[in-house]
């Protein structure tokens, strides 16, 4: 009897020992999520934070992804992967209502999350000049976006809060209207006028300092100003709402105008940055204003590659002219330049781009004699101004020592 | 060595004789001795003599067995026997098809037997959760299959094997690919829970286990299912791998096979003639002159001058007779202290593809001793090897895919090397990558995949007192998956005839990528038992306490190698580089109690509180009850007394259980925080990896709840040689996550709501399986068929919504069966331009324009005069997935010692949907089978465009790229075919040679068998040359094979 009372409380205290760590005895720890405690008292972290933030900023056609949307407008055709046609590009007869929409909230709640949590955060690494200048840095983030959004959609909701749901089934008073699209405009000025000061990162053109928020409130403000004045103008029936939340009063465009000026003026009496101009091959200068990286004074604000560290994209594998490409597989040629394009680059003496040559004459014994007759296939793109050499790979010119060969062809289906 | 074994009460009869063995037998026994202690005894002998007989008539070739012993004779032809045996022993009678029979010698010099037909035998033992249970105490519903029935199919994988053999699975082979499973399933549920030797395992585990080591294996179907809780809401299946048996002959069993494969089905390509002739056909039907002539076409047909040779790329790709070859090494015997299993084997797989295999070694050893009175000590370790070895991909997509694909992306009309020089792969083809000549190791590289598995139980059981056993477990797993590709750069050349050159146009695909995953799992459990009998009431009781842990790491590194010379990694090329890592914990409190009162009423509960961590604390536990309960009818006074001759075992069951399905939500999802490593960014000081703030932390979402019932019958006539079973069951799974789509948070909330647990399915249907077996004199046979249908129904889903009735005609789910196939209905082709134009329904969208005669005439079931998705109505049955319905069928019969079996294995209610290569003449410019270029609707004279149109099967042949024809793009049934097959899975031949023949060659049995794998079937899709299992809607895939196996067993 004594030993069936000795299990039964054996068997007692075994369950009640259960009961007790029956959660804790399923813990597990992840590897790759960080707890609110652990990001906000360190700021290595912070970092990564902005490093998702400033990757994510919406970008309508960037080098890594949406290769296919550069050749959505007129300067550039579809010449890639074929069942990519369908969608995209060149026969494309109704453009969806929300082709460009962007309605970006869930950046905006993340930034929202992390300013609250910055400005609760009790860390004594987390110094008070550390921390204003990291909700600088991410209200730079936001008004950038808004400004992504406001471009596209006219007046947006301006959300400076998190929105938390109750659950409790009715979430009206989570609602919030859409403001004025100037109001939203004026959001961005006041934000970036509110930072500019404390950015810091200055010099660097990957990540925001006074110049990038001077450069973007310009180019906001510029927006603003263009849209009072125009679509106001006669004749014009560009849609406004009697809410303003789409249409800015033409009387506000001189005002709009004047601090896209200001800020510019800013930038420019500065002389933080200069035209590149180094290279004396002005085509090549061209080129490199753009891709050279180092002591590059023209750039204020880029997304920058780093091959050697995995941050990579397929621009040039994808857009790689088909006579130069080197593996077996379809990418290349998937963005092409537009007759157009080309032709809207004049000529060293001031005269029309048209290319010489093409659609003159008639092809009648009588109208040959209107052809001109080029000895390499380059010729025809000669005398052009250096930007067209800078920008548009056209055949004969080299490319990684090789020249770039383009036949007409027919493709058989 | 002579030791006096220490009796057991239990085994009073048990002795060893240990004398006149042979020189091969002792060299042996002196390796096992070596593993185990082996013991032998001796004691005083006597012959036995006697007749063994079954009713009025005598059996001939009889096993007697002096139990515990290897010494065996058989019965003679009149049924005479006569052996050597210690006069305290016990003799075992066996034959096939007949109840073995064991009766104690007590001194007797002459015993007489009568042996009993078997039939499903009552007091079998089935393995169940956590524990056996006599097959006439069963109240869930269980099947099993024995070793016997399982090796009788030569499958590389277990799941192949169990196919058909018993109710309640359902399966799809829809490769053959050397080691490719099976997708099995138990009543259409889902992918069920595999648990082997008490441990649950992953399925490529359950499928890769030695088949020989595979002592039983059972399937838990509904309600004796909850044991398993949250991962055991499909079902469950149990395999136990074979142990010693205590006071048993030591014995080495040999068996091997030599396997031939060939292809079951594959699409015939068209030939060179064809093709050309469909390209001219194309033009003309599309009102064009035909580019090509009489005199060109002629010249294709022949095939004979230079630049008009046809290639057949079928011939080239695919091999005849692939060789599969198998050998397994095993032994076991115990003395009645210890026992043992260990088994060796391997397997080697060629594919029919040059290059492509499958091998894998296995072996098995379990070993377990009495270490004191009541107590034992085991281990079952286990480990295979298994590697796959294919030429790379160039897409990096599927290896195997590549060559079945181009044998009809390939022209016949043009050549794999160019110019024809066996130097120069030829880059002139319509797509260069397809190029068959590519998928060699030789020049695209290589592929090896390679599991590396270890698996570990120790266990110790204690007899305590008052009825009680206890049981301690612990397991450890190893596994480890190394992927190795090397992918080369190559050129293919193209042919200028001009020059007398071969301009290289070259393919850099080199990488070179190193992968390897790491899996560690700790599984530990205690377990108790008690049995209590009180006279006409006996009880048994189990509770357990499970935890387990799996940690699962995988680093995997790739590089775009500058040479194809070196497989090593060079730091400087590596552009990929991934670090994953994944633990999971879970811990169960099992209970089962079983009563039943003169084994006559059955009564079953049982429970599993289980916890899984992918829940937020608090919410991590869950209860899944069962309870089963039996009504043994033919043990009722009255109903024995009047039907008790002809029915000797009705039993009636029903069971309800609750099981649970994780299912919506991932580890750590209740988390709030960052996660890292999403995105990454280029500061001034190098590149940033990313922080991303988490959505909103999902704690309200829980298990989706699953709830199985089931009603059973179980009879057995005629002295139990013909029995059947027979369950409805029902499944239903309540809780399946789905967003509340009307709680309207606004988007500038930056989150979308988590789903909640709302919908509900349930998975219904019936299945049995009947047996007899029989014998009559020297012949044996038995017949079994069984079948399986279960359906998939909506019951609710969270307000649907439509915007009219049509919508809720043609989209509404709920309430309805789920997986219906819905598309146009093909009422006939046109006949004749005449019938185009004077058509009154716009059949094509396009008034009609489009329309040839041979095209398909779509039913305007709305009857408003155009085919638009209106006229869409249910065609068929899901597509991809296992058959709403399976049948299976054993039939064999033995005679001496030859035996014939077969099984077949059949399904129904499935559909297949072809499109693509199929379907469509010139599909991305391809070939086309060579039915679609021969039987179809066409012009007399393909040069005449006035000549009359000639009838076929087919469309007319268009060459309108991705088949942008309304007959194609149109999802009709025309190309939807509800597959039915019924194929014959294996004919067995086996010989065993006479037991004095054998034993001539010291050998105890000697067996050779041949085999036969899907040698035929019957089934509607052999006019589109495809198998019938597969899935792939356009056929170009490794279909399965036909196999011829010859094999042979030989016991020691």
């Amino acid at each position: 009897m004594k030993s069936v009372i000795n299990l039964l409380v054996g068997i007692f205290l075994v369950a009640c020992f259960f009961s007790c760590k029956k959660d804790e005895l399923l813990d597990t720890i992840p590897q790759t999520i960080f707890t609110d405690e652990q990001i906000y008292r360190d700021p290595k972290l912070i970092i990564g934070l902005l490093a998702n933030l400033y990757d994510r900023l919406p970008r309508y056609a960037s080098l890594a992804t949406g290769n296919e949307n550069f050749s959505i407008f007129d300067e550039g055709m579809w010449s890639g992967l074929s069942n990519n046609d369908v969608e995209v590009r060149n026969n494309l007869i109704n453009y969806e209502f929300d082709r460009w929409r962007i309605w970006d909230y869930g950046f905006i709640r993340d930034v929202n999350v992390a300013i609250d949590k910055i400005t609760e955060s009790s860390s004594v690494e987390l110094t008070p000049t550390l921390k204003k200048q990291y909700i600088a840095e991410l209200r730079f983030l936001r008004a950038m976006d808004y400004f992504e959004m406001v471009k596209r959609m006219g007046g947006v909701p301006i959300i400076t809060k998190q929105l938390i749901y109750d659950f409790a089934g009715d979430p009206a008073y989570l609602q919030q209207p859409r403001n004025k699209e100037e109001e939203v405009y004026d959001f961005i000025a006041a934000e970036l006028d509110a930072i500019k000061n404390d950015l810091g990162n200055a010099g660097s053109k990957r990540q925001a300092n006074k110049y990038t928020a001077l450069a973007l409130k310009s180019r906001a403000m510029l927006y603003a100003g263009s849209l009072a004045r125009y679509n106001n103008q006669p004749g014009l029936t560009m849609s406004s709402t009697p809410g303003g939340e789409v249409g800015i009063p033409q009387s506000k465009a001189t005002g709009y105008y004047q601090k896209s000026l200001e800020a510019s003026k800013e930038i420019i009496n500065s002389g933080a940055y200069t035209l590149y101009r180094t290279n004396p091959v002005l085509g090549e200068n061209f080129y490199d204003a753009l891709v050279n990286k180092n002591g590059n004074t023209e750039v204020i604000f880029a997304v920058d590659y780093l091959k050697s560290q995995g941050k990579r994209h397929l621009h040039t594998f994808n857009n790689i002219a088909r006579s130069l490409f080197e593996d077996g597989g379809q990418g290349s040629s998937f963005t092409s330049p537009s007759l157009n394009l080309v032709e809207s680059y004049e000529y060293l003496d001031g005269t029309p781009g048209t290319l010489k040559g093409v659609g003159t004459g008639s092809n009648t014994a009588a109208g040959q004699a209107n052809w001109i007759f080029y000895t390499n296939p380059q010729d025809i793109f000669a005398n052009k101004d250096a930007r067209l050499y800078g920008t548009i790979m056209y055949p004969g010119v080299y490319f990684s020592g090789k020249p770039l060969k383009i036949e007409a062809r027919v493709y058989v289906l | 060595m002579k030791v006096r074994l220490f009796q057991w009460k239990i085994y009073t009869s048990v002795y060893r004789q240990s004398c006149c063995r042979s020189k091969k037998q002792n060299l042996f026994f002196v390796l096992v001795s070596l593993l185990l202690l082996s013991v032998a005894v001796s004691a005083q002998q006597k012959i036995v003599t006697g007749k063994v007989s079954s009713g009025d008539s005598v059996l001939t070739g009889v096993t007697v067995n002096v139990k515990g012993t290897g010494t065996t004779t058989q019965t003679d032809d009149q049924g005479s026997y006569s052996i050597s045996a210690p006069s305290n022993g016990s003799l075992v009678f066996s034959y096939v098809g007949f109840t073995s029979f064991e009766i104690k010698i007590a001194n007797r010099s002459n015993i007489d037997v009568d042996l009993q037909t078997e039939g499903q035998q009552l007091n079998d033992v089935v393995v169940v959760g956590y524990g056996t249970q006599r097959k006439g105490s069963i109240t869930g519903a269980v099947s099993s299959i024995k070793s016997s029935d399982l090796t009788r199919t030569p499958s590389s994988t277990t799941s192949g094997a169990l196919v058909g053999k018993i109710q309640g699975i359902t399966a799809r082979q829809t490769t053959g690919r050397p080691g490719a499973a099976a997708a099995i399933q138990i009543r259409n549920l889902g992918s069920p829970l595999f648990v082997i030797d008490g441990v649950p395992q992953s399925e490529g585990q359950f499928n890769n286990i030695g088949l020989e080591d595979i002592e039983n294996i059972s399937v838990l179907k509904d309600a004796s299912a909850s044991l398993y809780g949250f991962r055991a809401s499909n079902g469950v299946v149990l395999v136990t791998t074979k142990k010693g048996k205590s006071s048993q002959k030591n014995s080495l069993n040999v068996s091997s096979y030599y396997q031939l494969q060939n292809l079951t089905r594959y699409i015939s390509a068209s030939s060179a003639g064809d093709y050309v002739r469909a390209l001219a056909e194309a033009e003309q039907n599309a009102g064009l002159t035909p580019t090509t002539t009489p005199e060109l076409l002629q010249k294709w047909r022949d095939g004979t001058e230079k630049g008009f040779q046809e290639t057949n790329y079928r011939d080239y790709i695919l091999r005849k007779n692939a060789p599969q070859k198998y050998v397994n090494v095993s032994s076991s015997g115990g003395s009645d202290k210890m026992n043992y299993y260990v088994s060796m084997g391997g397997l080697s797989q060629q594919a029919v593809l040059k290059q492509y295999n499958f091998k894998r070694y296995n072996f098995q050893a379990n070993v377990e001793g009495t270490i004191i009175k009541g107590v034992k000590l085991g281990t079952q370790l286990s480990g295979r090897i298994e590697s796959r070895h294919e030429p790379a991909s160039t897409t990096g997509g599927n290896t195997y895919d590549n060559p079945f694909l181009a044998i009809l992306t390939m022209w016949p009309t043009e050549r794999l090397y160019a110019n024809d020089n066996p130097d120069y792969i030829n880059a002139d083809v319509n797509n260069p990558s397809r190029n068959p000549l590519i998928y060699n190791e030789n020049v695209i590289g290589k592929q090896d995949n390679t599991w590396h598995n270890l698996a570990s139980i120790f266990y110790t059981s204690f007899e305590l007192p008052f009825g009680i056993s206890a049981k301690a477990t612990y397991s450890y797993n190893y596994k480890q998956n190394k992927n190795e590709l090397q992918r080369k750069s190559f050129s293919t050349y193209s042919y200028k005839p001009a020059t007398d050159t071969y301009v290289p146009v070259p393919f850099n695909l080199a990488l070179r990528n190193k992968a390897r995953q790491e899996i560690q799992e700790n599984f530990a459990q205690v377990q108790l038992n008690y049995n209590k009998d009180l006279g006409d009431h006996s009880l048994s009781a189990m509770a357990a306490y499970e935890y387990a842990s799996a940690i699962d790491q995988s680093l995997s590194i790739s590089s775009i190698p500058p040479t194809n010379y070196t497989p090593l990694i060079n730091l400087l090329n590596i552009n990929g580089f991934t670090d994953l890592y994944n633990i999971s914990k879970r811990a169960s409190v099992i209970g089962r109690f079983n009563y039943d009162y003169k084994q006559k009423y059955l009564l079953e509960l049982l429970g599993r509180y289980d916890g899984s961590h992918i829940y937020p604390p608090g919410k991590r536990w869950g209860l899944f009850p069962g309870i089963s309960a039996g009504w043994r009818l033919s043990e009722e006074k009255f109903f024995n007394e009047r039907f008790g001759k002809i029915i000797t075992n009705v039993k009636i069951r029903a069971s309800w259980g609750k099981t649970g399905q994780e299912r919506g939500v991932n580890a750590f999802d209740f988390l709030p925080g960052g996660n890292f490593g999403s995105g990454n960014y280029v500061f001034d000081g190098g590149l940033v990896t990313g922080i991303g703030v988490r959505g909103l932390p999902i704690t309200n979402i829980t298990w989706v709840t699953s709830t199985i019932k089931n009603l059973g019958l179980d009879i057995g006539l005629f002295n139990n040689k013909l029995t059947a079973e027979f369950d409805v069951f029902a499944r239903d799974l309540t809780g399946i996550p789905t967003p509340r789509y009307d709680v309207l948070v606004p988007s500038e909330v930056g989150y979308t709501l988590p789903s909640e647990n709302l919908n509900s399915e349930r998975t219904q249907g019936v299945e049995g399986i009947i047996t007899y077996a029989s014998r009559t004199g020297k012949l044996g046979y038995t017949v079994s068929i069984n079948g399986t249908l279960g359906r998939r129904k909506i019951l609710d889903l969270y307000k649907p919504r439509f915007g009219n009735s049509f919508d809720e005609y043609r989209n509404a789910t709920a309430n309805r069966w789920a997986d219906i196939h819905w598309g146009y209905q093909v009422t006939g082709q046109f006949q004749s331009i005449e019938e185009i134009k004077d058509y009154k329904i716009n059949n094509d969208g396009q008034g009609n324009r489009t329309l040839l005669p041979g095209d398909l005439m779509f039913k305007d079931v709305n009857g408003d005069g155009v085919i638009t998705n209106l006229d869409e109505r249910p065609i068929g049955y899901a597509l991809g997935g296992n058959p709403y319905m399976s049948f299976g069928m054993s039939a064999g019969f033995n005679y001496k010692g030859f035996s014939l079996m077969t099984d077949w294995a059949g399904a129904t209610m499935q559909s297949y949907y072809r499109i693509f290569e199929l379907a469509i003449p010139f599909q991305a410019i391809h070939n086309a089978p060579e039915y679609i270029f021969n039987d179809r609707w066409h012009r007399q004279d393909l040069f005449n465009p006035n000549s009359p149109w000639i009838p076929g099967k087919y469309p007319p042949i268009r060459r309108t790229g991705s088949g942008s024809h309304v007959d194609y793009i149109t999802h009709s049934d025309y190309w939807i075919t509800n597959v039915n097959y019924l194929r014959l899975k294996n004919l067995e031949i086996g010989y065993t040679f006479p037991k004095n023949l054998s034993g001539k060659l010291g050998l105890s049995m000697i067996q050779v068998y041949a085999t036969g794998t899907n040698l035929f079937s019957f089934d509607n899709v052999k006019d589109i040359e495809i198998d019938p299992e597969i899935s792939f809607n356009t056929g170009l895939v490794y279909p399965n094979m036909r196999l011829y196996t010859f094999g042979i067993n030989v016991t020691l």
